[in-house]
């Protein structure tokens, strides 16, 4: 893809990637989907919500994988970029503030590098995610994106995310 | 690819928050443990000089109950000579200051919560929860784990102080966060004394002396390291009595008194005297044993409380007793923690009253004298790691709390005597495992007798490595829900605690009295005081008081105000009503017209 001032034109080269990208976001989706319905069970002792948000989370990656294979249209790249943003976001959320509900509210959950290492995997889904998005929409998402890593940030350093 | 390099970094700074905030606290944790302090710059064993926690003094009294107010805040201490240690402490101090009560006399503690919101290199949100380990407190006063106090706020935890003399301790119980919250510093001893202790020969006064045991481990600035190695233990490499590291005592010849509390988070001891000479245990959790029972080591489980006697007659002047840790096995052991504490005799004894270790000590203590026989219901308990978390009975605190909380693992009845078989069938881990509220007897281990110096009330067991302990009590004197766990407050904090309820209709030990927010009503007692407390004068002649004396400067903030300004009435308290301003007027009219001589003028 060239970087036109204008905009970003998807060049010839590029077009393996229509067909690796989603290739690559529906593994990567199955890896993480593997990983929450994993430790669902785990979760599900805790609280029959965390186990509820880990199944929820697990089954709509996995959902997910063959959706984005056939038809990597923008709604359901939208929908994949959402949800996974979402799981993201209350990760940070259970490993500072701790969890919103439930026996370990307000507990941070201690991090390990399996949860580490999956967030990684959503994130990186999430850019190839994008990858498949047109420019101008692509953009805007990423605005969003990177004004919630601000608010996250500016909230940790001014103490209000612990 | 088609992201373009902007949008790599757009989505590498969303990364960043979502990768790199939650690794901040492992990140801490390891980069203070990097910076550990070396051992060559720790404070060589025996350099640093002994000393004992202050005892509280009440702001108040009324005709039965001594009103204290102690302020949870964190506070700089010097701990390693030279160096300044952000710590949390009740008033400031680490241990905090020994409330000391005579049995019968009820104590209303006030616990003002003003530590930070959020632990400074953990993270976590601060809450807390005071339990008095010892007491047969009601359920809404037993420090019950999610019956938290948060920054701001404060609660009255009031105690009966019934039972007969021993030695108890506060410490936190907040749920989830009690190891770091305890090892932050929030542990103090209690003393219950009571008439036949005091009039027992054994030593009293300066000769009776708290040693709050604990291990921690610092940074090279002096900061507390808290890592909890994937929440099995958390063990420091330096070992603090009565917050001081190795420190040497001066004694006399003499026999000693010593009320040993492992206050550590995670760390056992099997303590031994360096000389090899047997030293006699005379108390236990529960107080004093029916019979003194000589030992040459003591295994020593986290929040077990011996009360022990040595002799240092037999050594000369000049001689140093080193107290050794042995090391039980599944400790994490380092170079420094094979000592506690150095004895250095210093002179010939000043008193030689109080010098004794009667044969028979506190032979009619109640739960000494139970039987298996009275049984009504053998109940059994393992505690085991389960799924990445520790259980009993496949039971966590998480399930009490999704139950709201009313889940419980037995119900006994009010004055039910039980026998409760406690099982650890793990070689990787020992639980020492306290009930609250009830003291209980040490039927056997693995089928064989308990040791020698468990021969008396307990309120933790230390169920060590592949064991079955069984342990026979009567549940009283109050009804309601108590927890039960395991004292490696790693262990507790995730989850290996659940609840029993004696009887039926107790208070609700979150509902019943919730914390409060500051500012807290000033606390008033009568206008004359009761009787006061006289927490370590025995009978007849004898050493000098008892307890240390209190220090003004750590209890500055508790002092008396002269006048009140506005009444309150506190809850289970009596205090005497002041007659109206008119008949106090009267009253005053009659006293000053009855106390003039005939003839006089004024």
């Amino acid at each position: 893809m060239g970087e036109g001032s204008g905009g970003r034109e998807v060049l010839p080269r590029a077009r393996p990637a229509r067909v690796t990208a989603p290739l690559a976001a529906a593994l990567l989706s199955l890896a993480v989907a593997w990983v929450h319905l994993a430790y669902a069970a785990s979760h599900f002792r805790q609280w029959w919500a965390y186990g509820a948000f880990f199944v929820a989370a697990g089954a709509g990656q996995a959902l997910f994988a063959p959706l984005v294979l056939r038809r990597p249209w923008p709604a359901v790249l939208y929908a994949g970029i959402a949800g996974n943003a979402a799981i993201v976001g209350m990760y940070v959320l259970t490993r500072t503030a701790g969890p919103p509900l439930g026996p370990h509210a307000r507990v941070p959950e201690p991090t390990g590098p399996i949860d580490l290492g999956t967030t990684a995997g959503e994130i990186v889904l999430v850019g190839v995610l994008l990858s498949l998005l047109e420019p101008r929409a692509r953009r805007r998402v990423l605005d969003v994106l990177v004004a919630a890593a601000a608010v996250l940030w500016a909230m940790r350093l001014t103490g209000r995310l612990p | 690819m088609e992201l373009s390099r902007r949008d790599l970094l757009k989505l590498g700074f969303f990364g960043s928050a979502a990768l790199m905030l939650p690794a901040e606290r492992i990140a801490r944790t390891q980069l203070a443990i990097a910076d550990r302090m070396p051992a060559s710059r720790l404070p060589q064993p025996f350099t640093v000089p002994f000393a004992v926690p202050p005892v509280a003094t009440p702001v108040a009294r009324t005709v039965d109950t001594d009103l204290y107010s102690i302020a949870q805040v964190e506070a700089p201490v010097e701990i390693l000579p030279g160096l300044k240690t952000p710590i949390w402490g009740y008033n400031g101090i680490t241990p905090g200051p020994t409330i000391v009560v005579p049995q019968g006399r009820k104590t209303l503690v006030r616990q003002l919560c003003n530590l930070p919101a959020v632990h400074p290199t953990l993270r976590y949100n601060v809450w807390s929860s005071t339990h008095l380990h010892g007491s047969a407190s009601l359920p809404e006063y037993d420090g019950y784990a999610s019956d938290f106090t948060s920054p701001g706020q404060y609660k009255d935890y009031q105690y009966p102080n019934f039972q007969n003399a021993r030695t108890l301790w506060y410490h936190d119980h907040g749920v989830h966060i009690t190891a770091p919250n305890a090892y932050m510093g929030l542990a103090a001893m209690y003393i219950l004394h009571d008439q036949h202790e005091l009039a027992l020969p054994i030593p009293h006064g300066i000769y009776d002396v708290p040693l709050i045991v604990k291990d921690a481990m610092f940074t090279s600035s002096g900061e507390l390291i808290f890592d909890d190695r994937g929440a099995s233990g958390m063990f420091g490499d330096v070992i603090l009595v009565n917050g001081r590291p190795w420190p040497a005592m001066p004694v006399q010849r003499r026999k000693y008194r010593f009320r040993l509390l492992n206050a550590s988070v995670s760390r056992s001891y099997l303590l031994a005297l360096g000389t090899g000479d047997p030293f006699t245990v005379i108390g236990t959790d529960g107080g004093l044993m029916p019979a003194p029972a000589e030992t040459t080591t003591l295994r020593f489980g986290m929040a077990e409380r011996y009360e022990v006697i040595v002799d240092f007659a037999k050594y000369p002047i000049g001689t140093r007793v080193v107290l050794q840790n042995l090391g039980p096995e599944n400790n994490a052991d380092f170079e420094t923690t094979g000592v506690v504490m150095a004895f250095d005799v210093a002179a010939d004894a000043a008193h030689t009253l109080d010098n004794a270790i009667p044969p028979v000590i506190n032979p009619d203590n109640e739960v000494m004298r139970l039987a298996p026989s009275q049984a009504v219901t053998t109940r059994h308990m393992r505690f085991k790691r389960e799924g990445g978390q520790w259980t009993i009975d496949g039971q966590t605190w998480e399930d009490v709390v999704n139950s709201g909380f009313t889940r419980v693992v037995a119900n006994p009845k009010l004055g039910d005597v039980e026998i409760w078989e406690l099982e650890n069938s793990s070689n990787g881990w020992f639980h020492p495992v306290h009930i609250h509220l009830v003291d209980f007897q040490i039927l056997d281990r693995n089928g064989g007798p308990p040791l020698p110096y468990e021969h008396g009330p307990k309120d933790v067991v230390y169920v060590g490595e592949g064991e079955t302990v069984r342990v026979l009590m009567r549940f009283g004197p109050q009804v309601g829900r108590y927890m039960m766990h395991c004292h490696n407050l790693v262990h507790e904090d995730h989850d290996m605690m659940v609840q029993f309820e004696v009887g039926t209709g107790g208070h609700h030990p979150i509902e019943q009295d919730r914390p409060k927010h500051q500012p807290a009503p000033e606390l008033h007692g009568d206008e004359g005081g009761g009787p006061g407390p006289s927490p370590s004068s025995g009978p007849g002649p004898g050493p000098a008081p008892a307890q240390p004396q209190p220090q003004p400067s750590v209890v500055a903030s508790v002092k008396p105000k002269p006048k009140p300004k506005r009444k309150v009435k506190v809850k289970g308290t009596k205090v005497r009503k002041r007659k109206p301003k008119r008949k106090r007027r009267k009253a005053r009219r009659k006293r000053r017209t009855g106390s003039r001589t005939p003839g006089s003028r004024r």
